[in-house]
């Protein structure tokens, strides 16, 4: 146990000294990940490729995304999906999608833009088999406010489902097009209200996080790993009993198993927590009458203080 | 020979004028209902255009699945019907905007007043 601590304190220092340098580096990365992935998905699914799919093209989003707020990068990667449609000829869907991608943006990300990193967070999670971890990390860190942009992000995820068909609807000539999108509008509506397995997905990780987040305001010893620990046990039962209430099928085995490892994470990053704090080293200048000042304040490196004691006077 | 007391606040003040200062000191040129009412209607335009899409779409495979038919279509009943789903958005939206508005306007009232305990005990440290 002492080692892991000496360890622990050996990587807070190094990321205290770096820190400056490694946020931008871990964003950079995370967004540049985003975007391969999206555009993978992309390529796979319309089967071209254009100058959104190079690699520099594709760095060079990701570095200037660094410096913007999230709620402009999700319009960026709309923009990215809604140009790779229309690029690849398919008018209708551009259309339908781009509408579509409007409506969410109006309706859910306007709502809550500082929480929009997790409309990207939710699909790349899933698609790294780690989805049960947003919803833990989102209730204790975050708070209720990350729901809307988390259901967000599984409806995004869950549309994917649907492409594939909308690809097939086309128009033979242009007095076709307004018939083609009603059908595709239509198809849309039918597909996402019948699909159980986005509403009972949406409604579990919803709960998770209030409970989470709930439990993790209460005040008792080791109280964050109980939170996480009824996060999920919550995820488990819900799409357990979820699925029988809703007749979805899922695989038991696989909601148990990706908790597990979903809640060993998030007890590794509570446990790392605490001592990276939220202070950051600043520089800052100012000058009075007499000196002109150039200040560097590094914040104290606090001993890991992983579990709230109380104690109680009789 | 430099004031620490003096330099811890004014470093303190410095560090708050860089991060948090400049949003605080736009949302504070607003009174609180004027910045919750502002950001809410904001929102409420960008809701109204997005159900506008949705329920036009909607409004468009009733008309072309009843064309045969269309001076016998219910236009009243789905206007109503729109204009309830209409309602009941702005309202939702309205809640949860307001509240977490207000909630945001708060922090900042709280961290601008720290702010300016801070001036005003430097005040105070400059003049002993």
């Amino acid at each position: 146990m002492t080692k892991i601590l000496e360890i622990k304190e050996l990587l807070v220092s190094y990321y205290k000294e770096f820190e400056k340098y490694i946020n931008p580096i871990i964003k950079f990365v995370f967004l540049l990940v985003t975007l391969i992935q999206l555009n993978n998905y992309l390529t796979q699914l319309l089967g071209t490729q254009d100058i959104t799919t190079r690699m520099i093209v594709m760095v060079g989003v990701a570095a200037i995304s660094t410096f913007i707020p999230g709620s402009w990068y999700i319009v960026m990667l709309m923009g990215v999906v809604g140009y790779r449609f229309f690029a690849s000829g398919y008018l209708e869907a551009t259309i339908v999608v781009g509408l579509s991608m409007l409506v969410v943006y109006l309706l859910f990300v306007r709502l809550f833009p500082k929480m929009a990193y997790f409309i990207v967070l939710i699909p790349l999670s899933f698609t790294l088999n780690l989805g049960y971890v947003i919803p833990i990390i989102a209730g204790m860190f975050f708070g209720p406010s990350t729901i809307v942009a988390i259901g967000t992000g599984i409806l995004m995820y869950k549309s994917t489902d649907y492409l594939p068909q909308l690809l097939t609807m086309t128009s033979e000539t242009l007095y076709d097009i307004p018939d083609t999108l009603v059908a595709m509008y239509k198809y849309v509506m039918e597909a996402l209200t019948q699909d159980t397995d986005m509403v009972l997905a949406i409604f579990v990780f919803a709960i998770v996080v209030i409970v989470t987040f709930v439990v993790s305001q209460l005040e008792f010893d080791y109280i964050w790993y109980i939170a996480i620990g009824a996060g999920g046990l919550v995820n488990i039962l819900g799409f357990i009993i979820g699925a029988v209430m809703l007749e979805v099928t899922i695989s038991a085995g696989g909601v148990i198993f990706g908790t597990i490892i979903a809640v060993l994470i998030c007890s590794f990053i509570q446990f790392m927590r605490f001592s990276l704090d939220y202070i950051r080293k600043e520089k800052v200048q100012f000058e009075d009458e007499d000196y002109y000042y150039y200040v560097k304040a590094i914040p104290k490196i606090r001993v890991a203080k992983s579990e709230r004691e109380i104690k109680k006077i009789k | 020979m430099i004031n620490q007391e003096k330099t811890r606040l004014m470093t303190q003040i410095a560090m708050y004028e860089k991060r948090e200062g400049k949003e605080d000191r736009v949302t504070m040129t607003y009174f609180k209902n004027d910045f919750v009412s502002l950001k809410t209607f904001s929102l409420l335009i960008g809701v109204t255009v997005a159900l506008l899409i949705v329920l036009g779409g909607d409004f468009a495979i009733h008309v072309l699945d009843n064309l045969a038919t269309i001076t016998e279509y219910d236009f009243v009943g789905t206007g109503i019907k729109y204009l309830t789903i209409w309602v009941i958005a702005m309202v939702i939206y309205t809640v949860v905007s307001t509240f977490f508005n207000r909630l945001e306007y708060l922090k900042s009232e709280k961290r601008v007043n720290k702010y300016q305990r801070m001036l005003a005990q430097l005040d105070k440290v400059d003049n002993d």
